[in-house]
């Protein structure tokens, strides 16, 4: 036991997880003041009375809104992509099945809102599980054309005229959403919902990938046959990784559809791979809050850049060249080369260059400050620990995961974790927020089902502590 | 005669983030056979692959001809007259035996010029021409690996691991082969057959764990098996 | 004897074999359901020569992404793209040709000085198939170097087209004669792009004609009188250099064309010009593409993929930045008002004369077309010292350099080569499909099912598989219709066989297993 360890036990656990993640803590609050911090700025309306007033406020609540939607389907992306190895080209099958279930259910067939959103999850769940049956029996290159296939498949159809009555053919449909979530009406409201959801889906991928099995599945991308001989069922992790992706990708879905209350193509085309794929890209492949980052970079720059036409003022010796260039147009030819500059000269984005760049400097500060330090002082080597420790490794990570944590345990563990009370609890409050008992069990139901990765991942956690001692 | 046609100066090698090589020194003398022994996994392979432009050599020093040759793209290592013949008898499997012969042509007629001499060689390989690389046998398709080093004019041949899963009776007629070759060429050999080495070579190098730890004539080390039995395992 | 025998009686049935048996039965199959259905030969035929159209198309697309995917192991999201440049370039070219008869011979006589080389050398190794077959020894002697080919198709295709781009864009700027100065331009970058490659006089030409015929007549004499041919070093035989050949093929080629020029219709004239500039500027982008981007990225799999999936995006945005998002019809309907009419050629308009349906002679000349690279490209692969290179480098290209052979080049060559046929595949298209900023895209995707089924890096298999997958589609668009009355089910029908076939056989049909 080292001094620093000891000096770190004596803090409250809920004190120390604040600690360590400041800069997320951080982010929180300033998310949750958003709407008010700008209201404050630009001395407008947070929640104006009528729903036909945009005032600055909301504007950028709804900005926000477009935002946290993209970073929950980055995320997701990015679980399959960067942390598995598992390229998709086909993600707006889930993010489309979100949108045209909730919409055709609640505009064609009169369900309600709660059910809708419930079905076009487990429909997103479906898909994932076929997607993974398909990934048992394909690799690489064949995988990802199957995905692609797959989900053009889905495009394609919801375009046909045959199926005008329920889709809208290339017109696509328009539905209502309830009051009280509802972007016009009620936005703030919308805003801390999905707000919420997004919170969800990024401590979810981020306890994912920090339990052990996120470690098999980073083991998966780098040497699927190692990890394979090591006697780790890849099959269910990767299972588990295209479910928990499918799944996240189907929420963005909903969020986006609750958001303009509308379905049309687009949706499921591949311009919903295309988008998360640049995201992730520009933040960070295989990394956490890279993907949220690259979606409010480019979802907020866009805002910016988009407003304003570029002045072009050339001046040569006599010659003077002088044009306006409409952005608008320009928008997606500079994100393209953007795109190809990022995997060319930074392929791990911003923030897996910052941890490089972090790592390279913590060699060199072992190197040539610590180490002659430490030779003289050695009582140093227990200070400054915390800076110059060795950066993690997988293989390291691996060597203490035993091939018996297996996802079996988990999948029959999982009807007790469901039960979770807290799950049940929280959702409840947060259905009382909306003061109506209906939408109070629906979001308790909802919260069920969407913490069973959750209570997987914990409950695996568990046994394993147990095991190790 | 004890021209060095070779030289390999304290190369250091990695593969990926590893450190396989770590000081190797070879000289091969023009005209004759030198051999590199070693265990399993000593760095046999990755020298011929360092000298061939294969492997990433951070530092040291390789000569070809007095030339300096260790950045150079294989390609340019090949034409400046080095052929390779790489272990697991890698040829072309979906190329007939002629194709296989043709590809490593490096002017127009280089083949034609140097036929007779391969089927006088490989008399097996003239009755195949026309076969597929993947229907040959093992000892065919080790025949035809060299032979593809011998259709450019070659002044040294690298041979990794000839003798390697092939049946005795075969691996006296590539003995014979290559002793022949010899004649003509300079040959820098790999081989695990202890047999076959001390009866085909002049000179020979030991690498052990990624370092060339002695060299010398073969007649030298044949007859002595304390150093036998220390560097290489069984007599 | 024996082994006949022994092979019959243990007879084993191929994997490949399997796979185009199943393929043959499910052609026949959907054409015995389509005739069944149909009950009317015109009709019938009229879908299979759509199908084979369009089958012909996607695998322009195709073949380069199924020679890049066997040899470099890039999945080239690009590829679409290529074709929609082809067709833009195409589009460009044409629209910004004179309306001028006399103006244009002169151009394209231009141009075919420049673009003779490529269309000789083919020729002469063409013509010498059938001799190489027979007598080898004429073989070793008639075949010249592997760069022949390589060093020719760059130093040539940058010719006229450029000069005439160059040419239109001063005359425009200038305000003078605009077919002056697109004579001129054109003149003087054909001019530029012959200092390369001719050094030496015209004389060589003459040599080499000299020189050929005396070697093989030696040869063919000694054959023939049954001893042993004279070794070829004896002969004072100097394989022939590049520019013997260019010189000759230029100096026959252009007094041919002089002579075609008076008969020949202008509009034909015209297409060609647009034709080998598409093919051109699809090249070019190729190798700019192979040599900027992919290069540097061959140890990062992963984002190979994703990048050329970033230049198709670049692509796609420029050319709707530039023509905007609406479909442009086909080209006949694009045209300036001066060049109406002018395409497709004359020859290739109205329909197929013998079969009286609606068959139109620009169907069949698709067709030729596509046939002509799938057994271009067959040849090339399995004739040629560079196709030898090429299937060795699809498996083990390490080894391939080991041997002496500049391995970056030839992924350089068949990646430009790959452009190439997809570029070509775009004008041709031009003609009868409307171009817009989506077709890359569509195309992309039928060509990746085609390679897939096919099987990734087996050209046969692509080759089998375009013609599959246009029948498919054609007869899924004659069910549709009649069906739904709708055309949507076509694209669809293409992608379920797509995944069938990948459930099924997770390597295509004829792909290696992994």
């Amino acid at each position: 036991m080292t001094e620093t360890e000891n000096r770190l036990r004596r803090r409250h656990p809920l004190v120390q997880t604040l600690y360590d993640n400041w800069p997320y803590v951080l982010a929180l609050i300033l998310l949750w003041r958003f709407p008010y911090i700008v209201g404050d700025i630009t001395n407008s309306d947070v929640a104006p009375d009528s729903p036909r007033v945009v005032s600055e406020s909301k504007f950028w609540q709804g900005v926000m809104i477009e935002v946290f939607t993209l970073a929950v389907l980055a995320i997701s992306y990015n679980l399959m992509f960067g942390f598995t190895g598992l390229i998709s080209f086909g993600h707006g099958v889930f993010f489309g099945t979100g949108v045209y279930t909730v919409a055709i259910l609640v505009s064609e067939y009169q369900k309600s809102f709660e059910v809708s959103i419930i079905v076009a999850l487990a429909l997103g769940v479906l898909i994932a599980l076929i997607w993974s049956m398909a990934s048992f029996r394909l690799k690489g290159v064949y995988f990802a054309m199957f995905t692609l296939a797959f989900a053009q498949i889905f495009y394609e159809l919801s375009r046909l005229t045959l199926f005008k009555f329920l889709t809208g053919g290339d017109d696509g449909i328009t539905w209502t959403a309830p009051d009280w979530i509802n972007a016009v009406k009620n936005r703030l409201t919308l805003y801390y919902v999905a707000m919420a959801v997004f919170v969800f889906a990024f401590m979810l991928v981020r306890r994912l990938m920090n339990s052990p099995s996120g470690k098999v599945l980073i083991a998966l991308r780098d040497n699927p046959v190692r990890a394979e001989t090591l006697g780790f069922n890849i099959y269910l992790y990767r299972t588990l990784s295209i479910v928990v992706s499918g799944f996240l990708a189907t929420l963005a879905g909903v969020m986006h559809t609750v958001n303009f209350r509308q379905a049309e193509p687009t949706a499921l085309g591949l311009g919903r791979t295309v988008d998360p794929l640049i995201m992730s890209l520009i933040g960070g492949i295989g990394t956490n809050p890279g993907p949220v980052l690259g979606a409010a970079l480019l979802r907020i720059g866009e805002q910016f850049l988009r407003k304003e036409d570029l002045q072009v003022d050339l001046n040569f010796m006599i010659y003077r060249y002088t044009t306006t260039v409409d952005a608008e147009k320009y928008w997606s030819v500079a994100l393209g080369i953007a795109f190809i500059l990022f995997v060319l000269l930074i392929p791990y984005g911003l923030i897996g260059s910052l941890n490089k760049t972090w790592i390279e400097i913590r060699h060199w500060l072992r190197k040539y400050f610590y180490n002659p330090l430490v030779k003289k002082y050695p009582q140093l080597a227990t200070w400054a620990e915390p800076f110059t420790g060795e950066p993690p490794e997988v293989a390291k990570a691996l060597a203490h995961i035993s091939p018996e944590h297996d996802l079996k345990g988990w999948v029959l563990a999982y009807p007790f974790a469901a039960m979770n009370g807290a799950t049940a609890v929280i959702g409840f409050l947060m259905g009382l927020l909306s003061w109506s008992w209906r939408v109070a069990v629906a979001w308790m139901l909802f919260l069920l089902l969407i913490s069973v990765p959750l209570r997987m991942v914990a409950l695996g956690r568990r046994f394993q502590k147990k095991r190790t001692g | 005669m004890s021209e060095p046609i070779l030289e390999v100066k304290n190369i250091h090698t990695f593969i990926g983030q590893f450190h396989i090589l770590e000081g190797v020194n070879v000289t091969v003398n023009r005209g004759e056979i030198t051999v590199l022994l070693g265990r399993n996994g000593a760095g046999k392979t990755t020298t011929l692959r360092s000298i061939m432009g294969l492997a990433n050599v951070r530092s040291g020093e390789i000569r070809f001809n007095g030339r300096e040759i260790r950045q150079m793209r294989p390609y340019k290592v090949a034409r400046l007259g080095i052929g390779y013949v790489p272990e697991y008898r890698a040829i072309f499997r979906d190329l007939t035996v002629e194709e296989n012969l043709k590809i490593a042509e490096r002017e127009a007629g280089d083949l034609a010029r140097r036929l007779d001499f391969i089927y006088t060689l490989f008399p097996d390989l003239q009755r195949l021409r026309k076969l597929g690389g993947a229907q040959l046998s093992g000892g065919q398709q080790q025949m035809l690996a060299i032979a593809r080093a011998l259709v450019a004019q070659n002044e040294l041949l690298l041979i990794d691991e000839p003798s390697e899963g092939l049946a005795p009776v075969i691996i006296e007629q590539l003995m014979a082969a290559i002793r022949h070759l010899s004649d003509h060429t300079t040959v820098l050999l790999v081989e695990q057959n202890f047999h076959m080495a001390s009866h085909l070579a002049d000179r020979f190098v030991i690498i052990e764990e990624g370092k060339s730890v002695l060299a010398g004539r073969m007649a030298d080390l044949a007859g002595d098996d304390e150093l036998i039995s220390k560097y290489l395992g069984a007599a | 004897m024996e082994n006949a025998l022994k092979s019959w009686l243990t007879f084993k049935i191929d994997k490949n074999t399997l796979s185009g048996i199943l393929t043959i039965g499910f052609v026949i199959l959907l054409l015995v359901v389509t005739a069944l259905d149909v009950k009317d030969g015109k009709r019938f035929s009229q879908i299979v020569a759509g199908g084979l159209y369009h089958g012909m198309l996607i695998f322009m697309v195709a073949a380069g992404l199924s020679i890049v995917f066997g040899l470099m192991d890039v999945l080239n999201f690009a590829q679409g793209s290529l074709m929609m440049i082809g067709a833009y370039v195409g589009f460009e070219i044409l629209s910004s040709l004179s309306t001028d008869t006399k103006t244009n011979a002169v151009l394209l006589s231009i141009h075919v000085v420049a673009f003779t080389p490529i269309a000789t050398t083919l020729l002469i190794e063409i013509a010498m198939i059938p001799l190489y077959r027979f007598v080898p020894k004429l073989a070793e002697a008639g075949r010249s170097s592997g760069h022949l080919l390589a060093k020719m198709t760059t130093s040539a295709l940058i010719g006229a087209p450029l000069g005439l781009l160059l040419g239109s864009t001063v005359a425009d700027d200038l305000g003078s004669s605009a077919d002056t100065m697109r004579v001129i331009g054109a003149v003087v970058v054909t001019a530029l792009a012959w200092v390369d490659m001719v050094r030496d006089p015209l004389l060589f030409g003459i040599k080499w004609f000299i020189n050929e015929i005396s070697t093989r007549f030696q040869t063919g004499l000694a054959i023939i009188q049954g001893r042993q041919a004279p070794p070829i070093e004896t002969l004072g035989y100097k394989p022939s250099s590049d520019s013997d050949k260019a010189v000759l093929g230029a100096i026959l080629l252009s007094a041919f064309m002089a002579m075609l020029l008076n008969t020949t219709e202008t509009t034909t004239l015209r297409f060609g010009i647009a034709a080998v500039a598409a093919v051109f500027a699809g090249t070019l982008a190729g190798i700019i593409m192979e040599t900027i981007f992919i290069r540097p990225t061959y140890v990062r799999p992963f984002f190979q993929i994703v990048l050329t999936f970033g230049i198709a995006l670049v692509i796609r945005e420029t050319v709707i930045y530039q023509y905007g998002v609406a479909t442009q019809g086909t080209l006949t309907a694009y045209l300036p008002r001066g060049l109406q009419g002018t395409f497709p050629p004359h020859f290739l308009r109205g329909l197929f004369p013998d079969l009286e349906t609606t068959i139109f002679n620009y169907w069949i000349f698709m067709i030729i077309m596509g046939l002509l690279m799938m057994v271009g490209v067959q040849i090339l692969l399995m004739r040629t010292r560079i196709g030898i290179i090429i299937r060795a480098g699809v498996q083990d290209s390490e080894m391939v350099e080991a041997l002496g052979v500049n391995v970056r080049l030839v992924f350089t060559g068949v990646f430009a080569l790959g452009a190439g046929i997809a570029a070509l595949g775009g004008i041709i298209s031009a003609g009868f499909i409307s171009i817009d900023p989506a077709m890359g895209d569509i195309f992309l995707l039928q060509a990746i099912a085609v390679v897939i089924i096919g099987g990734l890096g087996s050209y046969a298999g692509t080759s089998l598989a375009a013609i599959v997958v246009g029948l498919t589609r054609s007869v899924a668009a004659y069910f549709s219709r009649q069906q739904f009355n709708t055309d949507g089910l076509a694209p669809i029908a293409v992608l379920v066989l797509l995944c069938i076939v990948l459930l099924v056989k997770p390597s295509g049909l004829f792909g290696k297993e992994h």
